[in-house]
Order: structure tokens, then sequence, then C-alpha cells
């Protein structure tokens, strides 16, 4: 053995036990510093840009920004690093002072409606015009604020955004897509879904405390040496120097008009008991509609089939998705029975996918899980005959 | 927690160095020590730190129980009840659901249907390297090789070291002895060079060198029967150096931490892939196990000398598929220490002849032979061993995998360090300016991949 274990009661200053704790402390102070940069050049699209991770009484988005990028592409692609698989666009996303996706040059005053739900409703590699609430505004003549955040609002939130943007009476339009009959709806209960202990907080110190602490609290939460660590990693990752891993994190299909088509697993879920899914979200969302009443709101829910429900017969090899179309079916039928007002595009969107795909056009991404504008476009059409 | 994880190194190694130099007295620094490992033990399932606490209490009851009689008979029931204990925990948790499952198979092959209850056991990490330790104690106690210690603290810090918890190295109470009696009086500075370059050697070896190839191979050993035949030794040779860049670099950093921390831990890998022999390779592969298993279980079969070659080669079967079986439930490991013990019988026997070999020969013929090893160890089952040895030694043409150049690039590196330069025990790791920004590019280069989310827990937390 050769290792020198003589007595050494001081370091020299090249010494790697010195360089080496420095170096380490030097990367955590940088990585800590980092977190208060912006992080628009890391991301290829908005969502991750713009969106503020902790709660708020408001807005998912960073009230009043502008995001442009020339070459956003889906996210799905991105998640299985297929570059080729990308269709590079651009992409604009602006918010107003509530941190929601609206662009100030379609902004009017007195709403008639607001769209609530997830990424859908946020349309967020939209362009601004296409995204549901524009064309609901188109369609009825009238305001449709988007309120989508990163799920649909519980009521109190809800009812907050109406006062603020003086919505007195209209229709809220819930889009529910249909991976979220997977998830338990949130507490029928003023707090929406908020634990024990975090409604709590909420009661006593009210909601708006926490925009003092949401920006350094939402700028710590993402590491830009990581992120970049990750790209990195990505970029070597290109099956030539090493393989791609991230390519195990999503299914690559192609349909049947030879385009290829990059579904998540989770796209491809359905509820293990349909009935049972659909019975809660009903409970959920009757009493969601009779508390909207008593405001003279009117609840709209808009069904909203996974991508694989609409495309799964049109790959080149067509995959199965009866428990799919079961549990929209299931929904539909268990919310009209309860009397909430419901537009299923359960029906009409494979239909429109097959007369689209003959003329290579889709309604959703191929390579991101989010609807397209013609997949919007049908689904205003649809809420405006059933409104009218 | 892992070694290479940003929890370890941005945080939990820097309290646990930071507190336990706070700290002055023996007492303390054992407590902190032991505190910390069991934090360390417990961000991976906290329920199994009550099975570590009890090893510890039975064996350190175990040795006071010792000390306190001289009476041959009840020292031996002091050894005897807790090995015992020891040895029913490891085989319940580590055995239980193979040796069910082996009944079953059987009973099926012989046309008796057998309904074997399989249980939800979850294999405690590092359970293996703790029950060693713990008996390793005992026999040595028992021995009287070591006097067992009346410090509760001090056994449950040798017991629980977060260095070397989870893949050792399998430390004997008597190699740390010494520096544990001297923990109060360690200099912080003294060895602090030394332990940072073991540590940045040893995470380089394991990020930047076995992850890489593991990146490359895993996949492929998924799709073993499909390979080309250039793609199945591709593939076998990454795993062989793949798992002792692996392992040794585990090694070099858990001696690195042990270094911070003023605790010499033994030596674990000697150049392995630089030996002579089977015997010799042994004599360099997890030292540490190889010694345990020689002094713990060949020996008291009757060892080599004196008893009749029979019995030695004997002793040496039943040692090396002990030895096997240690590193997993499930036949794969079995056959590859059987493997290895005909082999060791096989140089018993023409040794002789073996060694009057040119040495370039020697060395390469034992680097084939440990290579077909290999295969064992890695298939998940013998018939995937099975696929991988038919698409090596029958010709397959077909693609190669992807990520090939990075493979390449990460052979040609492991095989110059594995078999061409100096290991990590025979550097007197004093380096000049220049080599210290060289590691401070490479230990950057390896926090960069660790940041990135990919990095893969080491081999040996399975065993």
């Amino acid at each position: 053995m050769s290792v020198n274990e003589t007595a050494k009661n001081s370091l020299g200053t090249w010494s790697i036990g010195r360089i080496l704790p420095r170096l380490m402390f030097f990367l955590f102070f940088l990585d800590l510093l980092l977190r208060f940069v912006p992080l628009d050049p890391l991301t290829f699209r908005a969502w991750e840009a713009m969106l503020r991770r902790y709660p708020n009484a408001v807005g998912p988005f960073t009230p009043n920004k502008h995001y442009h990028r020339d070459n956003s592409y889906g996210g799905v692609a991105g998640i299985g690093n297929l570059t080729v698989l990308r269709r590079y666009h651009a992409v604009d996303f602006t918010t107003d002072a509530y941190g929601f996706h609206n662009p100030p040059a379609l902004a009017q005053s007195n709403p008639i409606g607001i769209v609530i739900g997830d990424s859908f409703a946020v349309g967020s590699e939209l362009p601004e015009d296409q995204s549901l609430s524009a064309q609901l505004t188109q369609r009825f003549g009238g305001y449709f604020y988007n309120a989508g955040a990163s799920q649909p609002l519980p009521l109190s939130s809800l009812k907050a955004v109406t006062q603020r943007i003086g919505l007195r009476h209209g229709l809220v339009i819930f889009e529910f897509l249909e991976a979220r009959a997977l998830q338990d709806p949130p507490a029928s209960a003023p707090d929406g879904g908020r634990g024990a202990a975090q409604g709590f907080i909420f009661r006593t110190l009210g909601t708006d405390w926490i925009d003092r602490f949401r920006t350094p609290l939402n700028q710590l939460h993402t590491s830009p040496l990581q992120a970049l660590s990750a790209k990195l990693e990505k970029e070597i990752q290109n099956d030539t120097l090493l393989p791609n891993s991230y390519a195990s994190f999503v299914i690559r299909e192609k349909l049947r008009n030879g385009e290829p088509i990059v579904f998540l697993p989770a796209e491809f879920k359905s509820p293990a008991h349909p009935q049972k899914a659909a019975e809660r979200w009903v409970a959920y969302l009757s009493w969601y509609s009779k508390e909207l009443h008593k405001d003279d709101l009117d609840l709209i829910v808009l069904l909203v089939p996974n991508r694989p429900t609409v495309y799964a017969p049109f790959l080149a090899v067509p995959r199965e998705v009866s428990a799919s179309r079961a549990t929209l079916h299931e929904l539909a039928t268990a919310l009209e029975s309860a009397g909430v007002s419901t537009v299923s595009l359960e029906s009409r969107y494979p239909q429109d996918a097959a007369t689209l795909l003959s003329q290579n056009k889709y309604l959703y991404f191929l390579d991101d899980t989010h609807w397209n504008g013609n997949g919007t476009a049908i689904a205003a059409d649809e809420i405006f005959h059933h409104g009218k | 927690m892992l070694f290479n994880s940003l929890l370890f190194l941005f945080l939990f190694l820097p309290v646990a160095y930071i507190g336990f130099w706070r700290l002055r007295t023996k007492k303390h620094r054992y407590t902190w020590l032991t505190l910390a490992s069991y934090i360390f033990y417990g961000t991976w399932n906290y329920k199994f730190c009550a099975l570590m606490a009890f090893s510890t209490a039975v064996s350190y009851f175990a040795g006071l129980g010792m000390l306190g009689t001289t009476d041959p008979r009840r020292r031996k029931l002091f050894l005897i009840v807790p090995v015992t204990v020891d040895l029913l925990l490891l085989g319940f948790f580590k055995y239980f659901n193979f040796t069910v499952s082996s009944f079953a198979q059987l009973s099926a092959w012989l046309h008796v249907p057998l309904h074997a209850p399989a249980l939800n056991i979850i294999l405690p990490v590092g359970i293996s390297f703790y029950t060693f330790h713990t008996i390793s104690y005992m026999v040595d106690a028992y021995r009287g090789v070591i006097t067992p210690t009346r410090n509760f603290w001090e056994f449950s810090c040798y017991v629980s070291l977060f260095s070397q918890l989870v893949a050792g190295p399998i430390v004997r109470f008597r190699q740390v002895e010494a520096d544990l009696d001297n923990l109060d009086h360690a200099n912080r500075t003294r060895w602090l060079d030394i332990g940072w370059s073991f540590f940045a050697i040893g995470m380089m070896k394991k990020v930047l060198l076995a992850d890489t190839m593991a990146a490359v191979i895993n996949p492929a050993w998924k799709d073993a029967a499909h390979l080309s035949t250039l793609g199945a030794w591709l593939c076998v040779l990454g795993y062989t150096y793949q798992i002792y860049f692996d392992f040794s670099g585990y090694s070099d950093m858990a001696v690195g931490l042990g270094y911070l921390f003023g605790i010499r831990l033994p030596q674990n890998f000697n150049s392995p892939y630089k030996a002579l022999n089977v015997s010799d390779f042994w004599r360099r592969w997890h030292m540490s196990l190889s010694a345990c298993l020689r002094d713990y279980l060949y020996i008291p079969l009757g060892g080599s000398r004196g008893s009749a070659p029979s019995l030695v080669y004997r002793n040496l079967l039943i040692t090396m598929l002990l030895g096997g079986l240690w590193h997993g439930a499930n036949w794969t490991f079995v056959f590859w220490g059987a493997y290895h013990g005909i082999l060791l019988c096989l140089y018993k026997l023409v040794g002789r002849f073996w060694d009057r070999l040119p040495v370039f020969l020697q060395r390469v013929a034992t680097f084939f032979l440990v290579v077909l090893g290999w295969v064992f160890f890695r298939a998940d089952s013998l018939s995937v061993a099975r696929a991988m040895l038919a698409r090596m030694f029958r010709y397959s043409p077909g693609t190669l995998f992807p990520g090939l150049a990075g493979l390449l690039a990460a052979l040609a590196i492991a095989a110059l360090i594995a078999h061409a330069t100096p290991n990590t025990f025979e550097l007197r790791h004093e380096w000049k300016p220049w080599t210290v920004a060289g590691f401070a590019v490479g230990y950057t280069l390896a926090l960069i991949a660790i940041a990135s989310g990919q990095q893969s827990p080491f081999l040996y937390f399975q065993f």
C-alpha cells in the first residue's frame, strides 16, 4: 500500500482537500443564485416558464408577462427526447393581472362566461386566438374569460375570480379531460381540496399572505443548473454517443396515413371501475353546479376524450380503447341524469378525426397531449349549439 | 440515500462532517455518527432502522456476555444464539421467497402440486453487510481476537457507519478498533486530502465510467437473445468493467468518507483484472468478503492445510457456493459461485502447470474466465445466461445497439485504468496543482451527470 498517511496539519492552497469542498460550496451557491434568474431561456414552451409553483389566491401563472418562442414543440416529444418527432411552431403566451392566460388584445369588459379546466383550457400550445375561450368569444359574441390552470379551479377560487372580473351571471365551462376520471374529485368544501392543515392556515391568515412569498418561493423551486444538466444529458443521449433512455418514457406509434404520433403511457389509462369514478365526479359536479346556480351562473361540463381514445382506431396497428369510451359514456350519461348540463365530444371527435385524417389534419398535436385549433374549434361549436 | 445524490453531497455530508468535527469527546462523536448513519439509512426505509438496531443490540449484549464469563459453554451460547438470530433474520428477508419458490418449482417438476405462500418481503438494503459485521464481531470476540467493547455507541457506530453500511467494504471490528478508540484525538486535516482524493476518484469511477457503460448495456441485456455475436461480447465486456468500476468506485468513496471522519477502512479491490489466476483474482476482488469467507467459513470447514485433496475441493466448493448465494437469492448467483468454486479446484489441480505459462497469458486467460463468470452474475435467470453465452459463442450477425461510440470510449478508458494503471490504494494521493485541477473538472462533470437526475444506484446495494 502506498497511501501516504503521514501527519499533515495544514493544507496547501492547491490541495485536493481544499479545492473540492470549495468547488462544492461554489456550485451550491451558484445553484442558489441562478434560481433567481428567469427560466425563460431554458424552456422550449410557455408552461414551465410561466407557471408559479406555489398556492395562491388567483391565477397559476406569473401575472402580466409575455412569453414568445419561435421554435416551441410538443411536451411528449420533449419527454421522450425525440428530436425527429418534434413539430416546431411559434408560440405566444400572455397573462393578465391575475395570472391567467388572457392576452390583453382579446380581453373585453363584462364577460359573459368563464372557462375553467386544466392545460387544455389554458391552451398553452395554441395560437392565442384559438384557445377555447377565444373561440367561444368569437361564437357567442361576448367575452369568455380563460381561467384555465393546472386543474379546474376549486369553487372558492372560481368565485373569487368571477368577482374580480365582474362576471355576475353567465356560463361556466368546466373542461373535463377523460384522464381526470382517474383522480378523486376535490373535497366538496369551500377550501376546495386543500388539506386540513393548509386549509387552517388559509382560513387563519387569509389567502393573500402567500403572495408576498410567492415569487421567491417559486424561483427557488426550479434549479437552472439541474435543468441545464438534464439538457446536456439529453444532447448526449442521441443514440450514437449514448442510447436515448428517455425514449422509454413515451409510446411511439404511426397513424394509418404514415404520420408518427407519440403518446404518454398515462394517456392510455382508464379507471378500473368507470361507474364508481363517474359516481364520485357526478356528485362533485352536481354540488358545484348547484353552488354556482346560487350566484346566477350556469355550469356546462365539457367532456374531452384523451388522445388515444380518439386516435387508437386510426393507428397503423389499431389499439383497443373500449374502456376509455365506456368511461366517457358513463360520465356523460350520469351527468345528464343528474341534471348537469353536459357537452360530450365522445362521438363527435372520432368522426371529425377520421374526416380530417384523410386531409392529413388532426384534432390534437401529434407530439403533445393537447388539442390543437381544430380541436378547440369543434369544442366551441358544440358548446355554442348546446348553449343556444 | 446514495453517495451519488445531491441530497447526500450538498446536505447530508456537509452537516454530518461539520457536526462531527464540532464535537470533541469520543462519546459524542460515536453518538453523532450513529445518529447520522441511521438518518442515512432511514431515508431509504426508516422502518428497517429498527431491524438494524435490534441486530446491533443483540450482538452488543452477546459481546458483553462473553466479557462477563470464562465458562466455555456459556461463551459458546453467547456466540450461537445471536449468530442464529442474525442468520435467521438474513435468511427470512433475503432467502425466504427464494427457498419457497425453489421448492414450488421442484414440486412442480416432480408433479406434486405445492401451494407455496409468497410473502411480499422487502429486502432491507445492506442487511448482508451489517449482518456480516455483527457476526464477525461475535466470532472474533469468541475466539479472543478482539475484546468486546463496553461502549454501546462505539459498537453501534461500527455496525451502522454510513460510509460502509449498505455496500461494504465488510469491516471487521479489529480493523477499525484503534481508530474508533482514538476518535477524540482524530485530526481533521490529517487525512483530508487522502479522503477527498479517494472520494473523488470513486465518484468519477462510478458516475463517469460505470454509469456510462450501464446506460448502453442495460437495454442491450434486456434483449440478450437477439444480440449479434459482437454485440454480446461488447455487452459482457461492458458489464465486466461496469461492475468493477461501480463497486470499486463505491468502495473508494466509502474509504474516502472514512478518512474524512478519521476512520481508516480496509482495501476492497487490488486491481483484480491484473490477477494471474483465479485464486489470485479472489485475493484481489471484494477482498473484505473473500477474507471473511476464508476466516469464517473455509478455514472452519477445514481449509486446505492437512486435509485430503477431496476435502479441500469440497471446502472450496461449499465456500464459493455460499459466497455466490450471499450475493443474492437467485440460482444465477449459485451458479456463479459454483463456477468459481470449480475454477479454484481446477487451479489447485493444475496450478503448477498454469504458473509456468507466460505472465501475459496467465493474465489474459484469467480475465477471460472471469468475464465468462460475469454472464451468470449479471443475467436475470439461467435461461438469459444461456442465451447470452449462445450469442457469444455461436456466430450471429446483426446490428449493434445504440450508444456504441460512448461504450467503446468508456471501454477503452476503463480497460486502460483496470489493466495498466495503479489502483487507488497504490497511489500516494499527493497531487500537483494541475492534477487537482483535472480532478476538479472530472468531479464537476460527475456532479453535472448527477444533477441531470440520471444517476443509478450502486450495483452492490442489491446484495
